[in-house]
């Protein structure tokens, strides 16, 4: 490109484009074209507003949410649960001594006949049991105080 | 009519309207927007090809012009300033198009002129059309400057005012654009020897 031939395309150009220069702009677009920016200034200023508006909100309900369960926490402490379990002793061994157990539980009120048919205790046969135990003793001292 | 009320210069109004505008006068800004909305919205047109578009566009312009004022410091004329503005948001936009992958013939929106008829209203439309379109395919940088010297009448200076470029860059862009635009031209007049309208 050299200056003669750039002012010669530039006219050319110039020429043929100048036409379009002078087309207006439509009055449809230009109507209210300045009350609509002023519009869009005040919409743009009220934006970050109502951010701030919604963030202040949000933390004022941090602060109450917060103070709320202090409050909650002095009035209704929680119970600290006893992190130790205390195992029984001793195991009891043999049938006397899990009918002692129940016996003495039953005693307390904290042992019941579901708890029986639970664990498969028939209390009928343990009495008829304890019935022929019983006779079978009576049987051998009255024998014994015979001789 | 703004320098005919405060019975000053229309430089010295206008430097009134800007100082008045920095210490947040929206009074005085809309004044400002009044004097130079016709060819803020012409020039968006050049650029975008679109009246709704570029009022659009020069709206935006006017409202980055305002939140903008204060770094507005009077070292070019305050009209530079915002066409410099307005350009940005036009490129902005035309970017934005191309990322929506929308295809538009330039000027479809144009009204015909009351003086054109018949015949010679279909050939200045098609020719226009034509025109427009090879505009439009140009890359970014030199559409731009294609559009403010031939279908805004500014000068080799002020457009490399407003796009920060030399002289001599400013001529360069408008060479290539000019070669495409005419070859572009060139075929639609070959095109409409082979055919003329009936």
């Amino acid at each position: 490109m050299n200056e003669q031939d750039f002012e010669k395309q530039d006219e050319f150009l110039k020429e043929t484009l100048g036409k379009m220069q002078r087309e207006k702009v439509p009055e449809s677009i230009l109507k209210n074209f300045d009350s609509d920016v002023r519009k869009r200034i005040l919409s743009s200023h009220q934006t970050p507003l109502a951010l701030m508006g919604i963030a202040a909100f949000g933390i004022l309900l941090l602060i109450l949410g917060l103070v709320f369960w202090q409050w909650k926490m002095r009035s209704n402490p929680i119970v600290e649960m006893k992190s130790e379990v205390t195992l029984p002793q001793k195991a009891p061994q043999t049938e006397s001594e899990i009918l002692e157990e129940i016996a003495a539980l039953s005693e307390m009120g904290l042992w019941d006949e579901k708890d029986d048919e639970s664990v498969g205790i028939d209390m009928d046969a343990n009495i008829q049991e304890l019935a022929v135990l019983l006779e079978t003793e009576l049987s051998l001292g009255s024998a014994s105080m015979s001789t | 009519m703004l320098e005919k009320m405060c019975g000053i210069g229309p430089m010295a109004a206008e430097n009134e309207l800007i100082e008045k505008t920095r210490r947040g006068d929206l009074e005085a800004f809309s004044a400002l927007v009044r004097s130079h909305q016709e060819k803020a919205i012409h020039t968006a047109y050049s650029i975008l090809g679109n009246w709704e578009e570029a009022k659009d566009a020069a709206q935006e312009g006017f409202v980055k012009a305002w939140k903008n004022m204060p770094s507005f410091k009077g070292g070019s004329r305050f009209s530079t300033w915002l066409y410099r503005i307005l350009i940005n948001v036009c490129k902005d936009e035309i970017r934005k198009k191309k990322n929506r992958l929308q295809v538009k013939t330039f000027g479809d929106d144009r009204e015909p002129a009351q003086n054109e008829s018949g015949l010679n209203l279909v050939l200045n439309q098609e020719i226009k059309t034509t025109l427009m379109n090879s505009i439009q395919k140009l890359p970014l940088g030199q559409r731009t400057v294609f559009s403010l010297r031939y279908l805004e009448g500014m000068s080799l200076e002020e457009i490399a005012d407003v796009e920060n470029l030399s002289v001599g860059a400013v001529k360069a862009h408008l060479w290539q654009a000019g070669q495409k635009v005419k070859k572009d031209l060139a075929l639609y007049l070959e095109n409409r020897k082979e055919a003329p309208l009936k």
